[in-house]
């Protein structure tokens, strides 16, 4: 057999590993995700953490899918900390009930926080692939890269976005005029 | 024209410049539109108000360390593990891709050519096309614009030796290193095949863009040789329970004739999950095998139009998802990548190095089923079988 040359791809040499090539090229997107449906960073970083060492025990760091399965984890993965968070605050404030302790001044709780909290909640009543399209659109991903994350054609996630929006404001209706 | 849809006119608040032309120029012009268009950009601020966070700035590199000390690799990226969760379903699923990744290509190797007809299209370079049914739907219009005609049916021959399937085939005899083979292939039964050349043309007609009409493509392939290890009968059976059981999916024949040869259905639909489940089991039962296989590389020659005419006149149809636009766009004139279909969600596929030429991969690295494929010296080589893509990546680099 003879040999093709191989062709330059001129690019930069580091990193050089398939990991870290993957991360530094997703992690940031990865973080912006799940803060779009966390809107805390901190947290954010942490799942985005727990996502790329799930993908590693799991798959070829340069698999073609990696970055839409990163971005779809991203979402499912933050949804269920504010899941988890939401079955958390119940707990503690029956605790807190029990305990009689000093509620902080409600009004320092600030309504911005409140109106995200609100969001949120409403973002995990949502379907999960509406509160994706959601979450990954606002987050920055392109058409392509968002349809590409939830297997549709770029065509299809202005329709799912539209829902989705409509979707989340009759939400946001319901919960505030409870 | 028909109205904007809902989503178009989403998707025009966030890419103003995704649409094509006569959608713009409808827009431009109906007040309809723009009165809809206005509710749908104030739901768009709106949302965007809901969602707001503040930015995260990330330190990229300082996270990449943490994770690692996280994960106790030191400097190194972690090692894969070779198992995971996804089970034998999804093991089986990447048997079932491998198998239709081996069906296009072969379907690939039945088109002719006429020698007196300008070579347009010789790949040198495989790439993997993630579609689903709905890639397809923008291409209705295609199959109306030619006639298509088989000049010539390859001929599927049984061979007793490597030697004779090549000179049936015509082409060197494929060598495989026994020392790459698995250990649980190493004393199976090898079958030796060979298909000949086949060829075929397809004439545009007057439903064809201007540009088109009248150009003949002769389209060849082949011929090809393959050496098969493994029993021959439990394949067959298998294949058969195969077909048996997808209606809408993938077919499997074997003849026992020592070559193996598999025809896709709609491979852009994809079998439903019921079809696949009988897929997958009556892979199950095929039991190890790996087929080497060596066919000289599809040819495209036209007598009028040019790769770049037939790509812009398939580019111009309305509704091409972004994935076919995209493969349609990455096929280079005259050499290049040639994309090959891949039911979206059957297989995991990535690039690798095989003999020095990037190759794609198929499968799943669990040992039920993998496949490399690669184009090197005018010829395209598959690997394929029931093992891990890393025992078929070391087959691949043996053979010779």
């Amino acid at each position: 057999m003879t040999q093709d040359p191989e062709p330059e791809t001129g690019r930069p040499k580091a990193p050089t590993e398939p990991f870290d090539r993957l991360f530094m090229a997703e992690y940031g997107k990865v973080v912006a995700v799940a803060n779009r449906v966390l809107a805390d960073r901190t947290e954010a970083e942490d799942v985005a953490q727990e996502v790329f060492l799930d993908f590693h025990r799991k798959h070829r760091s340069d698999a073609s899918y990696a970055p839409a399965w990163l971005h779809r984890a991203a979402v499912h993965t933050a949804l269920n900390r504010i899941r988890s968070r939401r079955r958390r605050e119940r707990r503690e404030l029956a605790d807190a009930r029990t305990e009689e302790r000093p509620v902080v001044d409600p009004q320092q709780v600030v309504e911005t926080d409140e109106d995200r909290r609100l969001v949120r909640e409403a973002l995990t009543r949502l379907p999960t692939k509406a509160a994706s399209v959601l979450a990954l659109r606002y987050s920055g991903l392109s058409y392509v890269e968002v349809g590409s994350t939830l297997g549709v054609g770029a065509n299809q996630v202005g329709t799912l976005l539209r829902r989705a929006e409509q979707a989340l404001r009759k939400e946001m209706t319901r919960a505030t005029s409870v | 024209m028909r109205h904007l849809s809902d989503g178009a006119l989403r998707r025009l608040y966030d890419e103003p410049y995704s649409l094509d032309e006569e959608t713009r120029a409808h827009y431009n012009d109906c007040a309809d539109c723009q009165a809809r268009f206005a509710t749908v950009a104030d739901d768009a601020r709106h949302t965007m108000g809901l969602l707001a966070v503040p930015a995260a700035t990330v330190d990229p590199a300082g996270a990449l360390a943490r994770v690692k000390a996280r994960n106790g690799t030191g400097s190194g990226a972690p090692r894969l593990t070779l198992v995971r969760g996804g089970g034998r379903r999804l093991m089986l699923g990447g048997l079932a891709a491998a198998v239709l990744a081996g069906v296009m290509v072969t379907t690939l190797a039945f088109t002719p050519l006429a020698a007196n007809l300008v070579k347009i299209f010789q790949p040198t370079q495989v790439t993997v096309v993630p579609v689903q049914a709905s890639d397809f739907q923008g291409l209705s219009a295609f199959s109306n614009w030619g006639d298509v005609k088989g000049t010539s049916q390859g001929q599927l021959q049984q061979a007793e030796t490597a030697a004779e399937a090549a000179k049936i085939a015509g082409l060197p005899a494929i060598q495989v290193d026994s020392n790459t083979l698995p250990a649980s292939l190493r004393k199976a039964p090898v079958s030796y095949g060979a298909v000949t050349q086949s060829s075929g043309t397809v004439t545009f007609n007057d439903n064809a863009p201007a540009k088109l009409r009248g150009s003949t493509l002769t389209l060849v392939a082949g011929p090809a040789e393959a050496t098969l290890y493994g029993d021959l009968g439990r394949l067959a059976q298998g294949a058969k329970n195969a077909q048996g059981s997808a209606q809408g999916g993938a077919q499997g024949s074997a003849d026992g004739t020592g070559s193996t040869s598999a025809s896709g259905g709609d491979t852009g639909a994809g079998p439903s999950d019921a079809d696949r489940q009988s897929i997958q089991q009556a892979l199950s039962q095929v039991g190890p095998i790996l087929a080497v296989a060596e066919m000289k590389s599809p040819q495209v020659s036209s007598t009028g139009a040019s790769v770049a005419d037939i790509k812009s006149a398939l580019l111009a149809q309305p509704g091409l998802s972004p994935t076919l636009r995209s493969a349609i766009s990455g096929i280079d004139s005259p050499s290049g990548n040639l994309p090959i279909p891949i039911p979206s969600g059957y297989v995991n596929s990535h690039n690798v190095k095989v003999q020095g030429v990037t190759g794609t991969a198929f499968g799943d690295n669990t040992g039920l089923g993998s496949a490399v494929v690669w184009i090197k010296g005018g010829k395209v080589y598959a690997v394929a079988g029931t093992v891990t893509e890393d025992q078929v990546l070391a087959v691949a680099n043996g053979v010779r």
